[in-house]
């Protein structure tokens, strides 16, 4: 008796979307989500967690997308891009509404894609292979003269235009309008996030009638939720020693990526900048990091990309430079308190004093893109789907861009990316380039905790990192 | 010999116990258990929790009775201990049941009687494997072992009375003649050739086909783009549509579209083609059709279910009938062209009239139902409320003088969403095709069915 109840418990358990439905997919279903941790950010240029991947994904949708077998396939385009040398041509899907009624027309898209060119843009890499990126813009793209496409001059021939436009920053937001399965609702509260279905959109209205996701301050709160079953959806939920029961299962990627990262502010200061980021790196004890701070589940790494692969120590000896520092930390960080102060005590064996200054989100994601810090402790969501060497690359482009560094990757960089011999060697060459040209240190990589009661069905994670509720349904008789 | 002594020898002759009747059913049983040879079944233990379900069709309460005792008893003989059965009348899935309890294995013993005089029992048993364990993926049933075997029961109770309803039966195993990328989503049987045989006419989100069969295969006789139809402003994720024929005209809806259609349809110079033309936008999608019109329906505010407010057109006016149900199915009998049935948002499948007033509850549906009738009782191919580990489940229903009766078909493999009956492969035989979706892909199953003689 006890192996069969054990047989319908562990499934719901570990797998809450089995998709055992009745003949049809009930309509229908008001489901609450909790958030904990960093605020909801709405725009797909400024994604951050899994939370923000999950209500963007629903709001708006891209160019391109990866499906689950990993392959691009088109969304709003209706058909993969033709590339000839650094010529590119997407053709768009007809008849494509936005949430408002007007339809989406190629100019809008264009539109889109050139805000993310701008200076103050945290994913310039989506545009990084258009001709004008680089210098801030305008692109060079233009709808075709029927609209019915949208030509493109690249900087460098790039086959992998669309992989790259499959990201989830790459989702096309006109504000807070978007061509999604969900629309915005009216706040019923303060940092509440409402979501409705789109009627209009063309695959037909998603199931679910509503979800609220709710912003959650406090840890002991959200644990408490999750843990008594409150809410349908629980993002972020807090970390214990052990890997709570009942978070979904998640693939190796997405994950996101813990970094310290040496700002401008202590490089203009330090004598040997390259030395004080061996000493840092050298000095981290990652795995006592991540096994008591951040919860099972948390690996320690040492590179941004590539990670499976053996890399090099960065360690070396190194002088110890008596310096002081800023230590920022996001004050809705998940993983304070105990994590940042032990970072800090490991800082004073490289001869770094370091003070700890906690700030909001919005603080830090501005500081992080303009360099303007000493020392900086931040989760990146990388676009990351697979260990393939593009897709490696597109992650490290990411990164890149989150630090306001998009230029890092150069114009080489990226025509290698079409040629054969581009390999996961290359990657880690690349890599290891960029950690030291942009002062990072990666400290630790983490799946998404995120927990779904079993009344919520088929809410499918996806590569982006996000979870799809267009499928999902709410088991008919639930509460909320 | 003395008298005296010749009556004593005649008392114990006449006193000798007689040799009792040859026990049949026990022995046709013990040859059953031991056909199946257990202990050879590589994976099988004895002591493993072993469910058991009897079915024997056709034969008196006792002897149902009397031939399980003697299966849990010869079992036991084998060394199987840890056994459970599951009784036919008390569980809806006895599969299911027997997981719930805790099973691991399944033996499932039918049998019936045939022959002269419907004195020799056939039994046939089967060993499957129902619960592969914690971590292993649920998926079909496997059959470990199997055994049949016929003897004769002269000693036998007769079979009780027939039951009023003659249930056909549906001969598999389910061939797939088809496939198609998108989700099919409604099936007919159209007879649009001058010939005894009927065609087949396949609904999905690109085109509506018409098949001819031709050598045990589907030939294309028609096709209808629909892609360049007005799109509807509001389409169903879950799409749904409807067929109907009548003498050279096809209508037909489909979620997708702005509109449902009548079709003209045409022969060509050519044996092996049809030609398709739009004659009329529809209103919605069709339901029934009747005298200079149509009733047509619409979707649920872009859900997978019919409106209540359906529209019936007669010489240029427009008539709103009110439904009781929000159906997620609506299906005419073939053979009865004033009726239909339907299978409510809460799956209970009912008969409808030409007003779709409900006529009757016949019992429980999943969508993807489809009707015929034969002398004038409707006969039901209805499909499984809920997905058992990706496998939908046929089971043939009707209703006589208020009693139902029901005779678990098929296992199909998908969730089936469309079905038809029709005379595809020659006069006298009636095949059911069946629409089984799967993840990526839907698939067209052929089956027969077949009456029992009158």
């Amino acid at each position: 008796m006890e192996r069969a109840m054990m047989r319908w418990l562990v499934p719901l358990l570990l797998l809450p979307n089995l998709a055992v439905a009745a003949g049809r997919t009930p309509y229908g279903g008001e489901v609450v989500a909790y958030i904990w941790g960093a605020s909801l950010s709405r725009a797909p240029a400024n994604l951050q967690t899994f939370a923000d991947a999950t209500v963007q994904g629903a709001l708006f949708e891209g160019l391109y997308a990866i499906d689950a077998q990993g392959r691009v396939v088109p969304e709003l385009a209706s058909a993969l891009p033709t590339i000839s040398g650094r010529r590119a041509l997407i053709p768009l899907r007809a008849g494509v509404k936005l949430h408002d009624g007007r339809p989406l027309t190629a100019s809008m898209i264009a539109s889109a894609l050139e805000s993310l060119a701008a200076q103050d843009s945290t994913s310039k890499h989506i545009v990084l292979p258009i001709e004008g990126a680089r210098d801030g813009g305008p692109l060079r793209i233009a709808p075709s003269a029927q609209g019915d496409a949208l030509e493109v001059s690249l900087a460098v021939p790039y086959p992998e235009l669309a992989r790259l436009w499959a990201s989830p920053r790459a989702r096309i937001a006109l504000g807070e309008v978007g061509t999604g399965p969900f629309r915005l609702g009216p706040e019923p509260r303060p940092n509440a996030t409402v979501l409705l279905p789109f009627l209009g959109h063309r695959d037909g209205r998603p199931f679910l009638d509503r979800v609220e996701l709710r912003q959650h301050a406090s840890r002991f709160g959200a644990f408490s939720i999750f843990r008594k079953r409150k809410a349908s959806l629980v993002f972020s939920v807090p970390d214990t020693r052990r890997r709570p029961k009942g978070l979904l299962r998640w693939g190796p990627h997405p994950k996101t990526l813990l970094i310290l990262s040496i700002g401008r502010g202590l490089v203009d200061r330090s004598k040997d900048p390259a030395a004080l980021r061996r000493a840092i790196d050298a000095v981290l004890n990652r795995r006592l990091l991540a096994q008591r701070y951040l919860g099972a589940g948390a690996r320690p790494v040492r590179a941004l990309a590539v990670k499976d692969l053996a890399n090099p120590s960065d360690s070396g000896q190194a002088k110890r430079e008596p310096l002081t520092a800023k230590l920022l930390i996001s004050k809705d960080a998940r993983e304070l308190p105990g994590f940042a102060m032990t970072v800090q005590t490991k800082l004073i064996r490289a001869g770094v004093q370091a003070t700890i200054e906690k700030r909001s989100a919005q603080y830090i994601a501005e500081r992080r893109r303009t360099g303007d810090y000493e020392l900086l402790i931040d989760s990146i969501l990388p676009d990351e789907v697979s260990n393939a060497p593009i897709d490696q690359l597109h992650a490290l482009m990411s990164i890149a861009a989150a630090y306001g560094r998009a230029d890092a990757i150069s114009d080489t960089a990226l025509s290698r990316a079409a040629d054969p011999s581009f390999d996961h060697k290359a990657i880690a060459e690349l890599e290891r380039s960029l950690r030291e040209r942009l002062m990072l240190i990666p400290i630790a990589d983490r799946p998404p905790s995120i927990a779904v009661r079993d009344d919520l069905r088929r809410a499918m994670p996806s590569t982006s990192g996000s979870l799809e509720l267009q499928g999902a349904y709410q088991q008919p008789g639930s509460k909320k | 010999m003395s008298p005296s002594i010749a009556l004593a020898v005649l008392g114990l002759i006449a006193s000798a116990p007689t040799t009792p009747a040859p026990r049949s059913l026990d022995q046709a049983i013990t040859k059953l258990v031991n056909a199946l040879s257990l202990s050879s079944v590589r994976g099988y233990d004895p002591t493993f929790d072993t469910a058991l379900l009897v079915r024997l069709e056709r034969t008196a309460p006792k002897f149902q009775a009397r031939a399980e005792g003697l299966l849990r008893a010869r079992l036991t003989q084998h060394g199987v201990l840890g056994l459970m059965p599951i009784s036919l009348a008390q569980e809806a899935n006895p599969t299911e049941a027997a997981t719930e309890r805790g099973a691991d294995w399944l033996i499932t013993v039918r049998g019936r009687f045939s022959g002269q005089n419907a004195r020799g029992l056939e039994l046939h048993a089967e060993l499957s494997a129902i619960d592969p364990g914690l971590w292993a993926p649920a998926g079909p049933i496997s059959i470990y072992a199997s055994a049949t075997i016929t003897q004769d029961q002269p000693n036998a109770p007769p079979p009780p009375p027939p039951a009023q309803a003659s249930l056909p039966e549906l001969l598999g195993p389910p061939i797939k003649i088809n496939e198609r990328s998108s989700s099919v989503v409604a099936l007919a049987a159209c007879s649009l050739l001058s010939s005894e045989l009927e065609q087949l006419v396949v609904l999905n989100s690109e085109a509506l086909e018409v098949f001819s069969f031709a050598q045990g295969r589907l030939r294309p006789l028609a096709r209808l783009e629909l892609g360049a139809l007005p799109r509807s402003a509001s389409p169903a994720r879950e799409p749904l549509g409807t067929i109907r024929c009548g003498p050279d005209r096809i209508a037909f809806g489909h979620s997708d579209l702005a509109s449902g259609y009548v079709l003209s349809v045409q022969r060509t110079s050519s044996p092996d083609e049809l030609r398709l033309s739009v004659l009329e936008p529809l209103d919605g999608l069709p339901i029934l059709s009747g005298t200079g019109g149509w009733i047509v329906a619409k979707l649920e505010a872009g859900t997978s279910r019919y409106g209540r407010q359906l529209q019936r057109s007669t010489r240029g006016t427009a008539e709103v009938i009110t439904a009781q149900h929000e159906y997620l199915e609506l299906e005419p009998i073939r053979g009865q062209p004033r009726s239909l049935i339907g299978v409510t948002e809460d799956y209970r499948l009912v008969r409808l009239d030409k007003d779709l007033k409900v006529r009757g509850v016949l019992g429980t549906s999943g969508v993807g139902a489809c009707a015929l009738s034969r002398k004038g009782q409707p006969f039901v191919l209805t499909t499984s409320t809920e997905l058992d580990a990706a496998m939908d489940r046929l089971t043939i229903l009707t209703l006589v003088e208020g009693r139902r009766h029901e005779r678990d078909a098929m296992a199909i493999e998908g969730q089936v969403f469309a079905c038809a009956t029709g005379a595809f492969r020659s006069p006298g035989r009636t095949d059911v095709i069946v629409a089984a979706q799967g993840p990526d892909h839907s698939a067209l199953l052929s089956l027969e069915l077949r009456w029992s003689a009158p």
